[in-house]
């Protein structure tokens, strides 16, 4: 027989954190519409109310009250009862805090500690290392700086060959591939030392196309798509967890830290795998100026390996490199 | 008014409150606050935390629906909870695929240290969960019921028994074969051996 000690390493691999206050709600809504109708003897959301007249008084009536009464001393009792089990970390697992008035309420989520999420985003990032990075960059009102990215690997090791294609706001297509070097050196940004690799450029515009070999190339990416730099990032700045919140159906961790000039940036994170959702920058270049980034790690499926490699229309003429 | 002594039943057990529920149905919802956040959990383990949103308090909707045939002589509520949610992921197989693959290729907790050897020993965890949610994949349904009824939701072979309807011998074969086709899958380098 396999040793005693699988079953709790089973447990733990696959802990997920409880349930949100909202979706408690939602269940707890659920269930009580059915026990409406229950009361009733109605479907619940088919009830219709009863004409004065037509109520008779009736033991029905008076259990509900006496009912009531019960889930009102049963819901204060089951508040002083709950309690959090150790090995959960201390989240509440059985029972839910409730109201004095009866109800059962919703058990909030577990406090958010600035530290532990900025460790979970750096381990998750450095997990899903292998992923295709889509990063879509919005600038406002500077719409020039809109771009469109993908990286593969987004996390790659030294001597890994990396892909990378950049759409930029006037439909220019560049592919660039290289060999990183150094870990994480080559998102260094303008400043970032010289990394040597092929660049393919297609231009839509004056239909034409170009490739050079052995050139130099400096991608710039937000700091949240790199492990290294993210971990730069984070260290530089007091982050703070503003709370959770929502974005593009996924529940988010919100991040926020302020900076000299009424500098303020954000980074959501995905609550349940602590990837990076979106990077925004308020003020980074004047008052009122924003620069968003928008993050997704893709699976590195055949599909999505393809959206790194972009297609010569048929008519483009090739030009010497641009 | 059989409802004559409140404060001596609200602090009931399960068994007792559910009994109450029958004549009382609001009662009920104890039940859902004392219980959910546990069925949630182990659903969500196994078919995702989306599905899960949905499913778990499906579990509750479907127990009020037959608290009356909740039969106390044979067991308790909560296995008896976890054995209508097992039944509502049977009809989520897909869902429970999707997950295992998606542990397989995500699978970072939150840390309480920002350091290099922390950062380490999760991803030694991810390869661990990686190994398993690959693991489970191939598990026939039924053995993989009774060892995440037994790991996840922490019943006993006797709890687990009343909420599958299979005696306790075939519990015990079920998990044990559970056990060592993952201790195999696992191998020499097995990463849950301490």
């Amino acid at each position: 027989m396999a040793g005693v000690n699988e079953l709790d390493r089973a447990r733990q691999l696959l802990d997920v954190p409880g349930p949100r206050a909202d979706v408690v709600a939602a269940g707890q809504a659920r269930l009580d519409a059915l026990i409406a109708g229950d009361a009733t003897g109605q479907p619940a959301g088919r009830r219709r109310p009863r004409a004065a007249g037509r109520r008779r008084p009736g033991t029905r009536w008076q259990l509900a009250a006496a009912c009531a009464a019960v889930v009102t001393a049963a819901a204060v009792t089951a508040a002083a009862l709950t309690v959090a089990r150790p090995d959960t970390g201390g989240r509440v697992t059985t029972g839910h805090a409730t109201t004095p008035g009866g109800r059962p309420g919703q058990a909030g989520p577990p406090a958010l500690q600035a530290a532990a999420v900025q460790a979970a985003v750096l381990a998750s990032v450095t997990a899903a290392g292998g992923d295709v990075l889509y990063v879509q960059r919005a600038g406002s009102p500077d719409a020039a700086l809109d771009t469109q990215e993908w990286f593969w690997p987004s996390n790659p090791a030294p001597g890994q060959q990396v892909r990378m294609l950049a759409i930029t706001a006037d439909g220019l297509e560049i592919e660039n591939t290289f060999y990183a070097t150094a870990r994480d050196k080559y998102t260094a940004g303008s400043a970032g030392p010289v990394i040597t690799g092929t660049q393919l450029t297609i231009d839509p515009q004056a239909k034409i196309w170009s490739i050079q070999q052995g050139t130099t190339i400096r991608p710039q990416l937000p700091q949240a798509t790199s492990a290294a730099l993210l971990r730069q990032y984070i260290a530089a700045h007091v982050w703070t967890v503003i709370g959770r919140s929502s974005l593009a159906g996924q529940p988010a961790i919100e991040l926020g830290t302020a900076g000299p000039n009424g500098l303020r940036e954000l980074l959501w994170v995905n609550a349940r795998t602590h990837l990076p959702m979106r990077q925004l920058k308020e003020n980074w270049n004047g008052p009122g100026s924003t620069l968003r980034y928008d993050i997704e790690y893709l699976p590195a499926t055949p599909a999505n390996l393809a959206k790194l490699t972009p297609a010569i229309p048929p008519g483009y003429k090739r030009v010497p490199p641009l | 008014m059989r409802v004559s002594a409140p404060a001596a039943r609200n602090a009931g057990t399960d068994e007792a409150v559910l009994a109450e529920s029958l004549a009382c149905p609001e009662l009920f919802g104890e039940l859902y606050a004392r219980h959910f956040a546990d069925i949630y959990r182990y659903m969500a383990a196994r078919i995702g935390p989306d599905v899960a949103d949905d499913l778990a308090a499906e579990t509750f909707l479907a127990a009020f629906r037959r608290k009356h045939t909740f039969d106390p002589r044979l067991g308790a509520v909560r296995p008896w909870l976890y054995g209508i949610a097992t039944n509502l992921i049977a009809g989520h197989r897909r869902a429970e695929s999707r997950r295992y693959a998606a542990l397989a290729r995500v699978g970072i907790d939150a840390a309480v240290q920002d350091d290099e050897e922390q950062i380490a020993q999760r991803l030694t965890a991810w390869q661990a969960r990686r190994s398993l949610a690959r693991a489970l994949a191939r598990l026939p349904d039924r053995d993989r019921d009774v060892l995440l009824l037994t790991a996840v939701g922490e019943l006993s072979y006797a709890e687990v028994a009343f909420a599958l309807s299979v005696p306790e011998g075939t519990v015990a074969s079920r998990l044990n074969r559970a056990r060592r086709r993952l201790a195999a899958a696992f191998g020499p380098g097995n990463p849950w051996k301490d």
